[in-house]
């Protein structure tokens, strides 16, 4: 009887093992939403910062207006402000109840912007993985009110 | 009283006509037909760029050119019409490139000056050989705006409810290419464009 026990207690132990060590393997992929709201001055995303994980797919809700998510990339006619190894994006227009959905593959921070919004402002910013500080992104070309929201609202993390 | 009906009806039928023109909501107008037997080259005016050069439209005879109308105060289209522009430029096979201009035309002639225009041009990094922010009198951009089917209209609340249109002239400024709408593709306009350069003669 006790052996029958034992066996018992040993073949428990083997598969809850074997169910956290799967656990443990699996890439678990969340989906965060960012809303666009807003027209004009208003313009926002919101949160205008989001934590994810490498993998993670982001989906940008459009609420009202024509807007755009564009990564501050040369692609766009912009300066780097992704991390090196990440392509580019960008939605092309969105308009109100459009869904975007982006998926972000490698660490770092990625700033990017609303095309027609971002002299005012309208500008994201996405922190993949361990971020432990804002890289020294460059400031040229970018629109004060811009670097203004970079500045106050995306800093504490 | 019986005017009363009359009134009604009119009305109903300017709110219609209204209506078949504007799209997206409330600030998209149509393309109007256009007679591509016709060069802009024949406008008579003087334009005046983000440099501060002035030109004749028939400066730019004898290379493909791209047209775009635009303002800068646009918080909507605009900038993904000026982005799609840039984007058939630099479609364009690099080594004919050079040779193509583009002409981004503002209806905003009171608030886009050619210092405005400058500060458009830095802004959106298109500050560049053979790109060209353009002002000139109301009536002049009035005329190129018919030649090319374009429509606006400025609203009460100072913007612009306009055709969203790129245009492609060939060598002799008659439209060979349009294409209206945004975010469209355009690598086979860029093909065209080489197409333009290489007989001349485009339709």
């Amino acid at each position: 009887m006790k052996k029958l026990l034992f066996i018992t207690l040993v073949t428990c132990l083997l598969i809850t093992s074997k169910v956290f060590a799967d656990i443990g393997n699996t890439q678990w992929v969340d989906t965060v939403t960012v809303e666009v709201k807003g027209t004009d001055i208003n313009a926002r995303f919101v949160p205008v910062v989001v934590q994810v994980q490498p993998g993670d797919v982001i989906q940008f809700v459009v609420r009202e207006g024509l807007h755009t998510v564009s990564a501050y990339h040369p692609d766009n006619r912009r300066p780097l402000r992704i991390p090196e190894t990440a392509g580019s994006f960008d939605s092309g227009l969105l308009k109100a109840d459009d869904i975007w959905f982006l998926t972000i593959e490698a660490e770092g921070v990625y700033d990017y912007f609303c095309l027609p919004h971002e002299r005012m402002g309208h500008v994201g910013r996405i922190l993949s993985g361990s971020v432990q500080s804002i890289p020294d992104y460059p400031t040229i070309r970018i629109p004060e009110a811009a670097l203004k929201k970079f500045n106050t609202e995306t800093t504490s993390f | 009283m019986k005017t009363l009906p009359f009134i009604l009806l009119t009305l109903a039928c300017a709110m219609s006509l209204n209506a078949q023109h504007l799209h997206n909501g409330d600030n998209t107008l149509s393309a109007g037909k256009v007679n591509s037997e016709h060069s802009i080259y024949h406008l008579d005016a003087q334009w005046t760029d983000h440099q501060g050069d002035t030109y004749s439209l028939r400066n730019f005879s004898g290379e493909p050119v791209i047209v775009v109308m635009f303002y800068g105060n646009c918080t909507q289209v605009c900038p993904i019409l000026i982005k799609d522009a840039w984007q058939l430029y630099s479609s364009i096979e690099k080594s004919i490139r050079d040779s193509v201009n583009v002409l981004a035309v503002t209806f905003d002639t009171k608030n886009d000056t050619p210092e405005v225009l400058r500060d458009y041009a830095e802004y959106e990094q298109l500050n560049i050989p053979n790109w060209h922010f353009m002002t000139s009198e109301s009536a002049n951009v009035r005329s190129l705006a018919m030649m090319l089917g374009v429509q606006y209209t400025k609203k009460s609340d100072g913007h612009f409810a306009h055709t969203n249109l790129v245009t492609v002239l060939d060598k002799q400024g008659r439209i060979a290419k349009r294409i209206e709408g945004l975010n469209q593709p355009m690598e086979k306009t860029a093909e065209e464009i080489k197409s333009i350069m290489a007989n001349g003669m485009q339709q």
